[in-house]
């Protein structure tokens, strides 16, 4: 019974890590996607509403 | 428009940062349930009598069986809610559901056979309901994975599958009663009013189901932020492509 138990146990481990990295990676799309949004909205702000010349510069 | 399209992606990008926030909290107390699991299913639980150690994968199967009927919850709300609103947020939570269904109900059909073969002497029994309508979600899910890919962008896609969901997860009832509405060799061990099992066994099985629980939590949170970043991304790149 002894090597189901540790084979579970390295599989599910192994499972966590790679839901573990996913997350810090989900993390990080997330807070970029809140700096480019930000940055849109500034921008947006800052030019003529009406001139319909608003540009983003997302490099 | 292109406010209200903005307020809209900062409406998601917040929803998305709310799901990552929830799976991070669950992300440890899963892992430490699923290896109290681990325990509960190999070492505390006593051998059955018959079977022997191979009554052991019940935990693992049973507990996968559970939880994809309750993820199709999901699918279903997902898909009225699409319908009802036209709010693609549904769309996600439908569709990432159905992801995580199909994750479940792949290990329900692969325990399944490696359970049944030492037990019953025979893999497979195609011809037994409970087997044939679990099949038959799992095919209902492979084909709405291929729906998706193979629909353009838009109302109509999203729409489709929205009834198909709503198609596949009627078949969950289906499942749960085809041990009582037809002749069938699957035991019924658990039913809504009674568990067939020695205390010992129920509270591993008990361990086992909230581990599969709070997987199946995570999975989805993390498919459903993983689609509305996506979602978020390409309105962005079509503003942009717009304005230009």
């Amino acid at each position: 019974m002894g090597y189901l138990v540790a084979a579970y146990t390295v599989i599910w481990t192994l499972l966590f890590i790679f839901l573990l990295l996913t997350h810090r990676r989900q993390q990080r799309v997330q807070s970029e996607l809140e700096a480019i949004l930000e940055k849109i909205k500034s921008e947006a702000e800052g030019a003529d509403p009406g001139s319909g010349t608003s540009r983003t510069n997302l490099q | 428009m292109l406010l209200s399209s903005k307020a809209l992606q900062i409406s998601r990008l917040r929803s998305a940062g709310r799901c990552l926030k929830i799976s991070g909290w669950v992300l440890v107390p899963t892992y430490l349930v699923m290896l109290a699991a681990i325990y509960a299913a190999f070492l505390y639980a006593p051998t059955e009598r018959v079977m022997g150690d191979v009554q052991r994968i019940f935990y693992f199967h049973v507990s996968a069986a559970i939880v994809s009927f309750a993820v199709f919850i999901g699918v279903f709300l997902g898909g009225i809610g699409y319908l009802v609103t036209r709010d693609r947020f549904w769309d996600s939570l439908a569709a990432s559901s159905v992801d995580v269904g199909l994750f479940l109900t792949a290990i329900v059909l692969t325990t399944g056979p490696i359970w049944s073969k030492p037990a019953w002497n025979v893999w497979l029994k195609w011809d037994d309901p409970r087997v044939l309508t679990e099949l038959i979600l799992l095919v209902i899910c492979v084909a709405y994975v291929i729906l998706r890919t193979a629909f353009p962008e838009g109302h109509r896609k999203y729409a489709v599958c929205a009834v198909f969901g709503i198609i596949g997860a009627l078949d969950v009832p289906i499942i749960y009663m085809s041990v009582h509405w037809w002749n069938t060799f699957h035991p019924v061990v658990i039913t809504m009013s009674e568990v067939k099992l020695d205390p010992m066994m129920q509270q591993a099985g008990l361990v086992a189901l909230s581990a599969f629980l709070l997987l199946a939590l995570v999975l989805l949170l993390q498919r459903v932020s993983i689609r509305l970043h996506d979602m978020i991304t390409k309105d962005i790149l079509k503003n942009l492509r717009e304005q230009e």
